[in-house]
């Protein structure tokens, strides 16, 4: 996949990875923190070496292969939105995701004619929702977010359900609220709902969207994760949990998931690879070896072998895509780092060169 | 590199006007003039071939967020299949398999014609992993704040000349393309349809006005390609009015009327629907300022992938399997709605037939060019199969006999007897589309061209002789040997570079600052993406 | 009749993929032919000679002597004829199979029946969850057959599942009948946890849930003749495996609202 133009002169030794991949039975890559470059690179040593790839946050985007998505990006939820609905636990990232605190705090509608402030409304269990006072909470009780998500589709549609009277009209009231909306938009973190959650969350949207614009914006998704997907699709059509066997990629969420496939005791070989100073995760660990290619200065604890990477937008300029504009945009640092940090990408291809076992396959 | 001669085989080369058996010399990645004495040189023996410049896909959407969503959305197409990825199944190729299999027909230069400005980082770096053949972009304009705010204020037509051409440099494109403009912007104000002359709330600005803005700034800036344009009510019966209706708005200025089947739709007959494929026709041979590509259906499962986020959302409960990806953008969003073209189904075959009664009702082969507006007409692995049917009339009444009467009965195609020869589908795939983009190396055999060279085995059987080629030659190496591509290669991205006053700048600044609090080069494209070189080639623009 | 017999040799070192192994893929296959069938999912190649000692001759019937929760795939795309396996199977067994039977004397694992279209399938243990259910973005899960389990089985049992049977003579996970769209599922030991959701059409049939969402309405009492003739139905077709007779009319629920809501939860006594 396009290594051929790449040099490789590196500094850092490969030897003990390259090594440790050619006598494993069934090499696990597991991509935490990367840029696009990298990405690409760990696709391709993937492809030729036939791993199992996985991202450490895997089937975070399950919803969206199964039904799909009404969506909408940061900058257009920033400028647009009228009203907010806060989706299940927010509360932790309310004050550290920069799309959530502009969503929050920032007054920035499109036109005179759009002065109206700004609503919020939050579904969560009490522990969960934010204690932030402009987010006005829905009456739900000790319910379960699934089952006021449900509620809320029957009533928005006027079926009937089992809930008490006086319950039903404070849902009614609610989903009157909703249905005025001029441009309402649904954040939530894909990570803390279940995918039943998010089906019924999806359902609720496009329930609303028969009259009024609501969409959904996805909030604290784990780092990699846009990176990494955005490669496998468009290198293999998929996304992870991806195995190569053969000359082709295989996805199956069951079979090659990286966090199952070790408690199973199926993976004898971890690559862990995270342009980051990320510790490894426990669940990660207890493959009978280790390597991390990581932005660590020493070997993190649980690595038997050690590359270090430089991070990219820092040490070296990298495509990158930022949570706040969900787009890949281009990070030059303002200095280079004197240490001169290999990327990913530089040691992937350098690995790969040596860990062949498929040849680039002519289609 | 090696001197070349290629020899024995029907030279088909538009520009020069060359149709017959003869020889073509190559040297270092260009044609040259037959040397006076050559002695030692690589011959390709093309007897009993066809030879003609490598194939142009003006308009093919293969790579950028919308395809993502597509492959994202659909995993069950690839899952369980033992069949190589290069067969279509209805989600997109992976991009390895894309560049191979336009390579295999003898392409040699596709254009992904939709990138958004802010997805333009990745989708290059995307298209840089398509191997064998070039790539180009088309940059969408017509829904974004910034324009529409200028307009709306009355800014000056140098001011959106200026940028228009900041917003091409930096994306990097090949020209731009307006999708439904106005139309999406309508949508994020909720409303549900939107035609020429209808005003964007909040703008009061019209789809009209924007093509207007746009086309004066691409001729201001000397752009080669003409503003391509992706009007307002695609798909809608009726929208045969729309069609005509944006030919006229035109003013006789050069305009690319993109995927024009989907708009070729009336309203008569027993179901609603009717072909306004001659009007179309009758409008082209009046109006030769406009170009289209035609966006021909061909049966079987895909899915839309469109920056129309108005039909998108709209089409989204037709969607089949029932799901789709909707994305609301900073400018034109979009989305990916699968669906199947049944051959059962009286609107497909209609469809089909609509976009073949274009084919062959506009007599001008330069007006018209081949697409399926891949993937949503169908795969772009479906050429050989359309130029046999544009080639051969009984290969298209095969297909006719076997789809619904009713829609044939509407339709004109039964009774056109017209077939396409070889000059007419070399002038529609390559001599047309070269000088469209401005390409002017490209498309042709004349001394000087790049080295880009299919070589097909002629045969009666014309969708074989297209699907495989025997040779074809990028830049003067083999790329392909006997319809199977030879070891990767990566070729180039063509870009423009367009001169404008860089002042406009502070305007964009202030957009930019306000909505995501980030400066104006924020999403610009880099000279390297995920290799060490760059990819990127400039296009001059016109004088 | 003849029997195709595989005797495992030893725990297997890596998951397997025994799609293969069905009597119309092994149709007109010499034994020696037989075990060259390559079956690794990893980079060790492994061959059906490696793992099993195979004798016999296929006359429409292939016995597993021994079993492993790393057989992946078995009766894949099954046709006709029958599958035993004495021991357990993993992930994906009867995998879109289409007619015959598969009987295995442990336990399955995830998976089982997946978008499974005829045929029977009977489970002496346990089974692991998503059982009948889809394969990632497919349509629909179970769009036929039956599938019966002595043992429990896992949560979203049943999901997108649009007809065919699902019986269990324990218990059944929560989150049943996810998105369920048509067929039965019968829990003589009841159902956990909130079955039914997003359920469109369908029937569930339970002695008692755990927990129930508030988009499913009590409609009464359910015609008992119905639920006989299903009985009768099952009786015949599965023998001993067919759940007991009840006795009164059930109860009925009907749901989830949330969507069209025309799928019914039976509470029988
Ligand atoms: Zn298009």
């Amino acid at each position: 996949m396009g290594q051929a133009s790449r040099p490789l002169n590196l500094s850092v030794d490969t030897s003990a990875a390259v090594a440790l991949i050619t006598e494993s039975c069934n090499p696990t890559l597991i991509i935490d923190a990367i840029d696009l470059a990298g990405a690409a690179a760990a696709v391709n040593l993937a492809k030729v070496a036939s791993m199992r790839v996985d991202h450490a946050a895997q089937d975070h985007l399950a919803p969206l292969q199964e039904l799909g998505f009404l969506g909408t990006m940061p900058g257009e939820a920033g400028l647009r939105a009228d009203m907010v609905l806060w989706i299940g636990a927010t509360s932790h990232f309310i004050e550290t995701d920069e799309a959530a605190r502009r969503l929050l705090f920032d007054q920035d509608n499109l036109s005179e004619s759009k002065k109206t402030p700004r609503r919020h409304f939050c579904i969560a269990a009490p522990a969960q929702s934010p204690s932030e006072n402009r987010i006005k909470q829905i009456p739900i009780g000790d319910r379960p977010l699934l089952d006021t998500l449900g509620l809320l589709r029957a009533r928005v549609k006027a079926h009937p359900t089992s809930i008490e009277t006086s319950t039903q009209d404070d849902i009614d009231a609610v989903v009157a609220e909703l249905k005025s909306a001029k441009y309402g938009v649904a954040v939530f973190a894909a990570g803390h709902l279940s995918f039943l959650e998010q089906t019924n969350l999806m359902g609720l949207i496009d329930d609303l969207s028969s009259e009024t614009r609501w969409t959904l914006l996805p909030l604290d998704q784990p780092v990699g994760q846009a990176e990494l997907a955005r490669m496998t699709l468009a290198l293999t059509g998929l996304i992870t949990p991806l195995a190569f066997l053969g000359d082709r990629a295989r996805h199956d969420a069951y079979l090659y998931s990286a966090e199952q496939s070790i408690a199973r005791g199926e993976t004898d070989l971890v690559i862990w690879l995270s342009s980051s100073t990320t510790a490894i995760p426990p669940r990660f660990l207890g493959a009978p070896n280790t390597i991390a290619i990581t932005a660590h200065d020493t070997a993190p604890s649980g690595a038997d072998t050690h590359i270090r990477i430089g991070i990219p937008g820092v040490d070296h300029p990298a495509i990158l895509e930022p949570a706040e504009l969900a787009c890949a945009v281009a990070i030059t640092p303002s200095q280079t780092n004197s240490a001169h940090p290999p990327t990913a990408a530089d040691v992937l291809y350098a690995i790969a060169e040596h860990a062949t076992t498929q040849p680039e396959v002519a289609a | 590199m090696t001197l070349t001669c290629i020899t024995g085989g029907r030279v088909v080369d538009p520009d020069t006007k060359r149709d017959g058996i003869g020889d073509v010399w190559l040297e270092n990645g260009r044609i040259i003039d037959a040397p006076l004495n050559a002695q030692r040189y690589e011959h390709i023996d093309a007897t009993g071939c066809v030879v003609m410049a490598g194939a142009i896909d003006i308009h093919t959407h293969v790579a950028g967020a919308n395809v993502s969503a597509a492959r994202l959305l659909l995993p069950e197409r690839y899952a369980d299949i033992e069949k190589p990825m290069t067969e279509w199944t209805g989600a997109p190729f992976d991009l390895f398999s894309t560049g191979a299999l336009y390579a295999q027909m003898g392409f040699t230069l596709v254009v992904e014609p939709a990138v958004a400005p802010t997805d333009a980082v990745a989708t290059h770096a995307e298209l840089e992993c398509i191997p064998y053949v070039d790539r180009a972009t088309l940059s969408v304009v017509g829904n974004d704040e910034i324009l529409l705010g200028m307009i709306r204020d009355r800014a000056s037509n140098a001011a959106i000349q200026d940028y228009v051409g900041w917003l091409i440099t930096t994306s990097r494109g090949l020209g731009a393309k307006a999708i439904n403009p106005g139309g999406v912007a309508a949508l994020k104000e909720n409303v549900r349809s939107f035609t020429l002359d209808d005003t964007i709330p909040e703008y009061g600005v019209s789809a009209r006005q924007i093509s207007q803005k746009l086309r004066n700034a691409l001729k201001a800036l000397g752009v080669p390609h003409p503003l391509h344009l992706h009007t307002c009510n695609l798909g809608i019966p009726g929208n045969i009015e729309t069609a005509l209706k944006t030919i006229d708005a035109a003013e006789g200025e050069p305009v690319h009327l993109a995927h024009l089947q989907f708009y070729g739709y009336g309203t008569e007959g027993d179901f609603g629907m009717s072909s306004g494929a001659a009007q179309i026709a009758e409008a082209l041979a009046k109006n030769k300022n406009v170009t289209a590509d035609v966006g021909q259906v061909m049966f079987g499962p895909t899915v839309t992938v469109s920056s129309d986020a108005l039909l998108q959302f709209t089409s989204r409960n037709r969607a089949s399997p029932k799901k789709f990806v909707i994305r609301d953008g900073d400018a034109n969003g979009g989305g990916a709605v699968p669906l199947v073209y049944k051959s059962k189904s009286k609107v497909s075959a209609l469809q089909w037939a609509i976009g073949l009664e274009m084919f062959l009702l506009v007599d001008d082969p330069t007006q018209i060019y081949m697409t399926t507006d891949h993937p949503n007409g169908g795969p772009f692995t479906a050429y050989p199969d359309l130029i046999a049917q544009l080639m051969d009339r009984s290969v298209r009444n095969a297909v006719i006999d076997s789809l619904p009467k009713e829609a044939m009965e509407v339709s004109t195609l039964p009774g056109i007897s017209r077939e396409y020869t070889l000059m007419d589908i070399a002038t529609m795939t390559r001599s047309a589309p070269a000088k469209l983009l401005g390409t002017m190396d490209r498309g042709h055999l004349k001394p000087g061209a790049i080295a880009d060279i299919a070589i097909y085995r002629d045969s009666k059987d014309r969708a074989a002789m297209f699907a495989k080629a025997a040779w074809v030659l990028k830049d003067g190496d083999v790329i392909v040997r006997d319809g199977h591509v030879l070891a990767a290669r990566y070729g180039r991205t063509l870009s423009l570079a367009p001169e404008y006053d860089a002042g406009i700048k502070s305007h964009i600044a202030e957009v930019y600052d306000r909505r995501w609090g980030v400066g104006p080069d924020t999403f610009s494209v880099p000279a390297t993406l995920l290799r060490q070189t760059s990819p990127f080639e400039v296009v001059p623009c016109r004088p | 009749m003849a029997e195709l017999i595989l005797r495992l040799k030893a725990t297997p070192d890596q998951r397997l993929d025994l799609k293969s192994l069905t009597p119309s893929r092994l149709a007109g296959l010499t034994v020696p032919e037989i075990e060259r069938l390559p079956i690794a999912t990893t980079r060790t190649q492994v061959t059906v000679g490696d793992v099993f000692t195979v004798s016999g001759a296929l006359g429409g019937g292939i016995r597993f002597d021994g079993g492993s929760d790393r057989f992946d795939f078995i009766g894949a795309e099954l046709a006709g004829g029958t599958i035993h396996v004495d021991g357990d199977v993993g992930a994906y067994a009867g995998r879109r199979m289409l007619a015959g039977a598969l009987s295995v004397s442990g336990n399955a694992g995830a998976h089982l029946a997946s978008a499974m279209d005829g045929g029977v399938i009977t489970i002496a243990g346990t089974a692991g969850d998503c059982l009948g259910a889809p394969r990632r973005g497919e349509r629909f899960g179970m769009t036929g057959g039956t599938v019966a389990v002595q043992g429990s089985i896992g949560e979203r049992t049943g999901d997108r599942m649009r007809r065919g049977t699902i019986i269990t003579h324990e218990t059944c996970g929560a989150f049943a009948a996810s998105r369920m769209m048509g067929g039965t599922i019968w829990a003589v030991g009841g159902f956990g946890d909130y079955p039914g959701a997003l359920m469109r059409r369908g029937t569930l049939i339970a002695p008692h849930v755990t927990k129930m969402l508030s988009t499913f309405n009590d409609c009464g009492v359910h015609d008992l003749v119905v639920l006989q003739l299903m009985e009768k139905h099952f009786k015949d077709t599965l023998g001993s495996l067919a759940p007991a007779p009840t006795s009164g009319p059930p109860k009925k629920l009907s749901g989830d609202t949330a969507t069209v809501g025309k799928g019914e939860l039976l509470l029988i006594s």
